[in-house]
């Protein structure tokens, strides 16, 4: 891509300084550096403080709703790539769906099974076990 | 968990009892004897394991004059197994009725098997080819049903009988059968009346009954099995293999078949079965395949084992009476246990006595007794997960019941959606659900698991610190994920890259409307503004298309698609002399900060669901922009606006179509020009002038535009040539075309930098060109 950053800049500068001012060379304080780490916690917090998530879950009574149905999680203790992928498929699936004007609300499933847990009281008093 | 999550599962629980679902009964379920429970099929992995490989002998008693009588003295029938174990059980020997067997002569004496295996399993279990004679004593299966054959040590007939799930992948055609440790054998049994015997306990250890194996542990009874056989010259061939074999999910450790008494929902009580393969053909799965799968397992599931014995989990809270054996079904009591749970939690249960459970003074209805237990298995994880259907969607009033959309790994379609479907079937009627979608797993760059023995983990909070939260969403996106997706430091650059040019893209726009009025200007456009347009139109319209079906990936690779090849390299740099050098307020000037504008609110708005933090940020200098013009009044987020929707007065396909002519003679031209400038011929492309000799095709497509085209082609001039032309750029993609480069005549503009015939024409301004000149003066 040939982005105003580029040649045509580099070239623009070069140029007779009268010339220059009679240009409409392009304006924006948008950052071509995204620094996505740095940026992303404070677009969270926007969308916290703005209440944006509250203000889309005030459709429930006028739109169509989208039920997704997340399911009970199997927490084996790390977060990996699977729960990634699982979780953002979701958001892009309920992101849409809001958009789209549907009253999509999101419910994290949560973990009913306790295994893990057991599993590891077995490890420490297995010989223990009643039976 | 919630009391009132578990007062649910008791209410569902319930529900399959008061419906007659529910019974207790022996059979063969996978047990752990190292956790000492049942579990659930979807509790089982399968991984390696060896085993013993032995094939065995079954003498016969009494042929009931089905095999002859000149056969020789002896004749055995010949099974082979992988759990010599299971033989102190052995019931009976499974034929299929449409086989065919043969009697085979060795020095063993006569040896029945099925005929097509004969060849393989005489050479595996060791003799010669000169060592067996294949006889023609031959018979379908069905005509050797019922002969009685001697169990190897323990004095037991076992009979031949038939099984339509004997095949000939494996063994001998002949299918060692114990009812108390196999699911088929279980099931053929039923159908013969054999006993489901099981001399094992919880701890895989046999009892008294296994006579001379009592007190080992399964597998290492093993030894002591073969040992037996041995000694009763009952065993052929004993090797070593390694195969996969079922494991417990929890410990790892691997599980045997074992029948016990446990609770069952039966999938043929009221159809169930039958219910939830017609659900299944409503629902919608996707990838497609998901329907076969779940289809083929729920066609041939058994009854659902729901009782574990386990001491964290809710309880089967059911009561009998101590004396008969009754179960207490009052409805009225069932459902006060529901309440005792939602108000105490399910410990109650574990706390309470079953006297004080029940109403003062309660007699069982049967006998009138008066002392009563508690069930004290729990329920199987499977089945709280099941029935969150009703414990969450039915009862959060923010959910509508069904659910549109589960969404899980494609391992829950043994797991948790047939769980679920089940769940909701046997009481509701209905799938919880309208569509399944399911992923894959994650692999590495190679496609091998990520583990740590391999080094190969590459976790999401490392992607979220080092690339952004972004890439892990665009790297979701990007993939196909119904098959396994892959995830490596190069997938996360090129990611990356892919990134910069979406978001570079949307820093061209929003730069260059920082002076935008704000009019409409859909009525002034030029072609090339109305190909934008079009091409916009399909976008959307693609781009939706995909949402709507689930295909990220076919979103995000048309929006980048869109971002690199329509706009970043064609149409902002066809623009960008209008942009920069025209007056500010021209309209030519006014209608592509139009067109930029629309593309920028529209890119914004398809790009949210997946790149939502950069299309938020997007968003936010749109708004501030708009907020120097006193316009503020759009939605303080973008997923507070609309979806952006195909306009269609905006489409033009025969323009798109005309235009992928040009195009294409830009992909030609550009090659032309880089030679030249790899030749130091030309450095700028705007310092040369190129002459065209063209097909026919493309003579009145070019000539209608004969002013746009050193814009399109960003040179100074294009010349069409009406010759051929001689030393020019021969293409090989357009057959016919030829193009000559050539250094463009009179001076370089200081303003605009093309090359004009004009420049030094102008005595006030003797460095640029006419059109320039206009617009300064």
């Amino acid at each position: 891509m040939l982005d105003f950053e580029g040649r045509v800049v580099v070239f623009f500068k070069a140029m007779a300084d009268n010339y220059k001012d009679t240009l409409n060379l392009p304006r924006t304080d948008f950052p071509m550096k995204a620094n996505l780490s740095k940026r992303e916690p404070e677009i969270l917090n926007l969308w916290k403080e703005k209440k944006i998530y509250e203000k889309l879950q005030g459709r429930g009574d006028s739109a169509e709703t989208y039920i997704l149905h997340d399911g009970p999680p199997y927490a084996n203790g790390h977060i990996h790539m699977g729960h990634a992928l699982n979780k953002v498929l979701k958001d892009i699936i309920v992101k849409y769906k809001t958009m789209k004007g549907f009253y999509a609300p999101y419910v994290p499933g949560w973990d009913c099974h306790g295994l893990p847990i057991e599993i590891q009281v077995d490890k420490n008093l297995g010989s223990k076990k009643m039976k | 968990m919630s009391y009132e999550y578990e007062a649910a599962i008791v209410r569902e629980f319930n529900d399959f009892f008061k419906k007659g679902y529910v019974y207790k009964g022996k059979k063969p379920v996978h047990w752990c004897p190292s956790c000492v429970t049942a579990l659930a099929e979807a509790e089982v992995e399968h991984a390696e394991k060896e085993s013993p490989s032995i094939f065995v002998k079954f003498k016969v008693k009494d042929s009931k004059g089905k095999i002859g009588t000149d056969t020789g003295k002896d004749v055995y029938f010949v099974i082979w197994t992988t759990t010599p174990w299971t033989l102190p059980a052995n019931m009976a020997l499974t034929l299929h009725p449409d086989f065919t067997y043969c009697l085979v002569k060795t020095e063993d004496g006569g040896l029945i098997l099925a005929r097509d295996l004969v060849e393989t399993c005489m050479d595996k279990i060791g003799y010669g080819e000169d060592e067996y004679t294949i006889t023609e004593f031959v018979w379908s299966g069905d005509e050797l049903e019922g002969i009685a054959c001697s169990h190897p040590w323990i004095d037991r007939t076992v009979e031949t009988i038939l099984g339509g799930h004997v095949t000939l992948d494996q063994g001998t055609g002949v299918v060692n059968t114990a009812p108390g440790h196999g699911e088929d054998d279980y099931k053929v049994g039923l159908k013969y009346g054999l006993d489901v015997y099981a001399p094992v306990d919880d701890r895989g250890i046999f009892t008294g009954d296994a006579g001379p194996l009592e007190g080992q542990f399964v597998f290492k009874a093993n030894a002591s099995v073969i040992e037996i056989l041995k000694s009763k010259k009952s065993l052929l061939k004993e090797e070593k293999i390694v195969h996969s074999y079922p494991h417990c999910w929890r410990c790892k450790k691997p599980v045997i078949f074992r029948a016990t008494e446990q609770w069952f929902i039966s999938v043929e009580h009221n159809n169930l079965r039958k219910n939830c393969l017609d659900e299944i053909n409503k629902v919608k799965w996707v990838p497609k395949w998901g329907r076969e799968r779940i289809y083929g397992m729920v066609k041939n599931r058994p009854d659902w084992c729901i009782s574990r014995q386990r001491s964290w989990g809710v309880p089967i809270t059911l009561i009998e009476c101590r004396d008969c054996g009754e179960i207490v079904d009052d409805e009225s009591i069932l459902d006060d246990i529901a309440g005792l749970v939602r108000e105490h939690g399910a410990d109650i249960w574990f706390i309470r006595e079953a006297e004080d459970i029940l109403p003062e003074g309660y007699r069982c209805k049967k006998c009138g007794g008066s002392g009563f237990a508690k069930e004290m298995d729990i329920l199987d994880v499977w089945f709280d997960s099941g029935v969150s259907h009703a414990a969450v969607v039915e009862r959060d009033e923010r959910f509508t019941w069904p659910s549109d959309l589960y969404l899980e790994g494609s391992d829950q379609h043994r797991g948790w959606f047939q769980s679920s479907l089940l769940a909701s079937t046997g009481t509701r009627g209905r799938a919880p659900y309208r569509t399944v979608l399911t992923h894959g797993f994650v692999v590495d760059g190679s496609g091998k698991k990520m583990s740590k023995s391999l080094g190969n983990v590459i976790a999401p909070q490392e992607i979220i610190k080092g690339y952004g939260a972004e890439i892990l969403r665009i790297w979701v996106a990007s993939e196909d994920y119904r098959d396994d997706i892959r995830i490596s430091k190069e997938i996360l650059s090129r990611l990356t890259e892919a990134y910069r040019k979406i978001r570079n893209t949307c820093r061209f726009l929003l730069g260059n409307l920082y002076d935008f009025d704000n009019n409409d200007y859909s009525d002034k456009l030029r072609d090339v503004d109305r190909w934008a347009m079009s091409r916009m139109q399909s976008l959307i319209g693609r781009a939706t298309r995909a949402y709507e079906n689930y295909d990220f990936h076919e979103a995000f690779h048309s929006i980048h698609n869109f971002c690199v090849v329509d706009m970043s390299s064609f149409y902002f740099d066809v623009l960008k002399d209008r942009l920069y050098t025209d007056r500010a307020d021209s309209t030519e000037r006014r209608a592509s900060q139009w067109v930029l504008s629309e593309i920028l609110s529209a890119l914004t708005g398809l790009m949210a669901p997946v790149l939502s933090f950069t299309a938020e940020e997007v968003y936010g200098y749109i708004r501030s922009r708009g907020a120097e013009e006193s316009d503020k009044s759009g939605p303080e987020s973008v997923f507070l606006s609309s979806f952006p929707v195909v306009r269609e007065e905006f489409i033009d396909m025969e323009l798109e179509e005309r235009w992928k002519g040009l195009l294409d003679l830009r992909d030609e031209i550009n090659k032309a020009l880089e030679i030249k400038r790899a030749e130091k011929f030309i450095g700028n492309s705007l310092e040369a002038r190129v002459r065209l000799y063209l097909p026919e095709k493309y003579m009145d497509l070019c000539r209608s535009y004969t002013d746009s085209l050193p814009a399109f082609f960003l040179v100074s001039a294009v010349e069409i040539a009406d010759t051929r032309l001689t030393g020019s750029y021969e293409s090989i993609k357009i057959e016919g075309l030829q193009v000559a480069v050539e250094r463009a005549a009179g001076n370089k503009c200081l303003r605009c930098w093309g090359w004009s015939g004009s420049v030094g024409s102008f005595e006030d301004a003797p460095d640029v060109c006419e059109k320039c000149y206009k617009v300064i003066k």
